[in-house]
């Protein structure tokens, strides 16, 4: 039997394996994850902790595991996201104004998890309705990188970022936009997929921009992203965008040979990164190449022209999307004199600033008259992005470039130049518009903090992005994961906000 | 670029707070100047060469696959009701829409 605070240190892989041999039971490892959220509550990670759940998810399990019966994930507590719906758990989407809704009904994603037998520790802190790459955003306060506190973890899966590389969870649920599974996972030191456009079922995760929406898995190897993404990868009549399309084994893709693959190099200019991230990237294609790659340069769109497009279409969804929390069905309600009157004074109070912006900018776009001149502009843009892609990914079976242009920032108030947090998505944001997977892995230390390498590749081949994966993550060594420091000590940042 | 924040909000139905309205003026403003710059990316001729054209009448047709509208849900009265602030007799309440 392990020490109970060491069994925080084991991955999901290791901890399953653990479980089904009997070495320690789902309530030790569910009560050491318990433990660890109480001692790292300063880092903000979630918005809501479920323990009594999950200490009667974790005695279920047992009983499952005595038999030797239960799911692919029995027993293993995740932390969720909290734009997914649970059912009977307060879901806030890190908004004031969801700051009381209980959900009905359960997104099929963790549905699905929990058929399998995951065991939920809680819901994890997010920007607000996931817009944002920082987690500066959230009702709820900022949440603190566990590499150090003073810095964000990226958004806007930000919470679940966090609660896995502090111990706080032994895999997360996360949803990506525009590069908001794969950033915090680079800003963490861990992995995090975002699947094809398709690959996921989005029923139940409250929506940002529909056309770009995507559920993702994220952890502390590849490995255990598969097992995650295993569970998390099947047809869902509930999304009218699910695809019908068979679902390979992924672990069986681990530890596959990687020799005659292509990898394709795109170019940028040299003054797009930080020559410690350049250096990285050199290392890392050299890697591959050692492994048996054969490594081309591939023509890409411009990034800086996928940005603009995104930063139309994605606001142009978000203010539509956003349109449905008037206060009257659910969401916390001012009163008003008029209708109209109401719904100003919830949405006011209810939303926060970047939000607003979102929503503002998104209908400026959308205006008749302009919207020719903006949305349809930007779907043009978005059709030759995939183009160029597609052609591309038929030369090549992935693409490596890093994940994010630096480290993770500084946490900073809301009020600053929102275009210096956009620029922060440049690398992530091409791969969403091209419906495309990609993966980030840890890759590297700078300044001492982590940075991640992402792979894309070609829709709904999630298992060679995987395999190949497996291969990079093999070729870096970090600094191990604050997965026992004492966090008892930070507190919680304060930004000025109306705190929910 | 001018942009009327008060006639943008009022659309998006949502209250601003006068300081609100100093800071998000600037923003959507700095946010709109940036994405003209799509002006040159037609320029350069990125999304004429084979993108299909794309009227303002026919992008909001949705193209999409749809599902079967057949209700899934097994969702109750009360299940409906239970997250809203003001409920009369099993309804919504909400403030008078008609003249007395």
């Amino acid at each position: 039997m392990n020490p109970k605070n060491d069994l925080v240190k084991l991955d999901l892989w290791e901890a399953r394996e653990g479980l089904r041999k009997k070495h320690f039971s789902s309530q030790e490892l569910t009560q050491a994850y318990l433990d660890r959220m109480t001692n790292a509550a300063g880092l903000n990670a979630y918005i809501t902790p479920c323990p009594q759940q999950a200490i009667h998810q974790a005695k279920a399990s047992d009983q499952k595991l005595k038999a030797n019966q239960g799911g692919s994930l029995e027993g293993i507590p995740l932390g969720v996201k909290d734009n997914f719906c649970t059912q009977g758990i307060r879901t806030t989407a890190a908004s004031r104004l969801l700051s009381n809704f209980v959900p009905h009904y359960e997104s099929t994603i963790t549905q699905r998890m929990k058929e399998d037998g995951a065991v939920f520790l809680g819901k994890t802190n997010l920007d607000e309705f996931a817009c944002g790459g920082s987690n500066i955003h959230s009702a709820f306060g900022p949440v603190s990188n566990p590499w150090d506190p003073k810095r964000v973890p990226g958004g806007s899966s930000g919470g679940s970022a966090a609660a896995l590389a502090s111990g706080q969870a032994l895999g997360a649920l996360g949803s990506d936009t525009g590069g908001s599974v794969r950033q915090p996972a680079a800003f963490c030191g861990l992995v995090g997929l975002r699947p094809t456009y398709g690959r996921c079922s989005r029923f139940g995760i409250m929506s940002m921009a529909c056309s770009l929406d995507q559920p993702g898995p994220m952890g502390r190897t590849v490995r255990d992203v598969a097992l995650l993404f295993q569970s998390m990868a099947f047809h869902d009549p509930k999304d009218s965008q699910s695809r019908q399309i068979e679902t390979p084994l992924y672990e069986s893709y681990l530890g596959k040979s990687i020799r005659g693959m292509k990898i394709g190099i795109p170019h940028f200019k040299e003054e797009d990164f930080d020559p410690a991230i350049t250096s990285m990237w050199l290392e890392k294609k050299n890697f591959l190449q050692e492994q048996g790659c054969e490594v081309v340069p591939v023509n890409l769109p411009n990034m800086q022209d996928a940005l603009t497009c995104y930063y139309i279409l994605m606001p142009a969804e978000v203010s539509s999307n956003m349109a449905r929390y008037d206060g009257i069905r659910y969401g916390q309600r001012e009163e008003g004199e008029t209708l109209d009157d109401l719904y100003e004074k919830t949405r006011g109070k209810g939303f926060g600033l970047e939000v607003k912006r979102r929503i503002l900018t998104g209908n400026y776009v959308l205006f008749k008259g302009y919207a020719g001149g903006y949305y349809a502009k930007a779907l043009k843009i978005r059709h030759r992005i995939r183009e160029h892609f597609k052609e591309a990914l038929n030369l090549v079976d992935a693409m490596l470039w890093p994940t994010t242009p630096g480290i993770a920032p500084l946490i900073h108030g809301e009020e600053v130049d929102p275009l210096r947090e956009y620029y922060g998505d440049i690398f992530t944001i091409a791969a969403s518009l091209a419906s495309v997977p990609g993966i980030s892995v840890p890759s590297g230390i700078v300044d001492g903090l982590p940075l991640g390498m992402q792979l894309t590749g070609r829709p709904f081949q999630e298992e060679r992005l995987l395999q190949l994966a497996h291969v990079l993550e093999q070729s870096t060594t970090l600094p191990p994961l604050p997965l026992q420091e004492d966090f008892s000590g930070v507190q919680p940042v304060k930004l000025p906000r109306p705190s929910a | 670029m001018v942009i009327h924040i008060e006639k943008l909000a009022k659309l998006s139905k949502i209250h601003l707070e006068a300081h609100e309205k100093e800071v998000l003026t600037k923003d959507v403003s700095t946010i709109l100047t940036w994405v003209e710059n799509l002006k040159d990316i037609s320029g350069r001729k990125m999304c004429e060469e084979t993108a299909p054209e794309v009227t303002e009448e026919d992008m909001f047709r949705s193209v999409e696959p749809t599902r079967e509208d057949t209700p899934f849900l097994k969702e109750t009265r009360q299940d409906i009701l239970a997250n809203s602030s003001a409920v009369e007799e099993g309804m919504f309440q909400v403030p008078l829409v008609l003249e007395k």
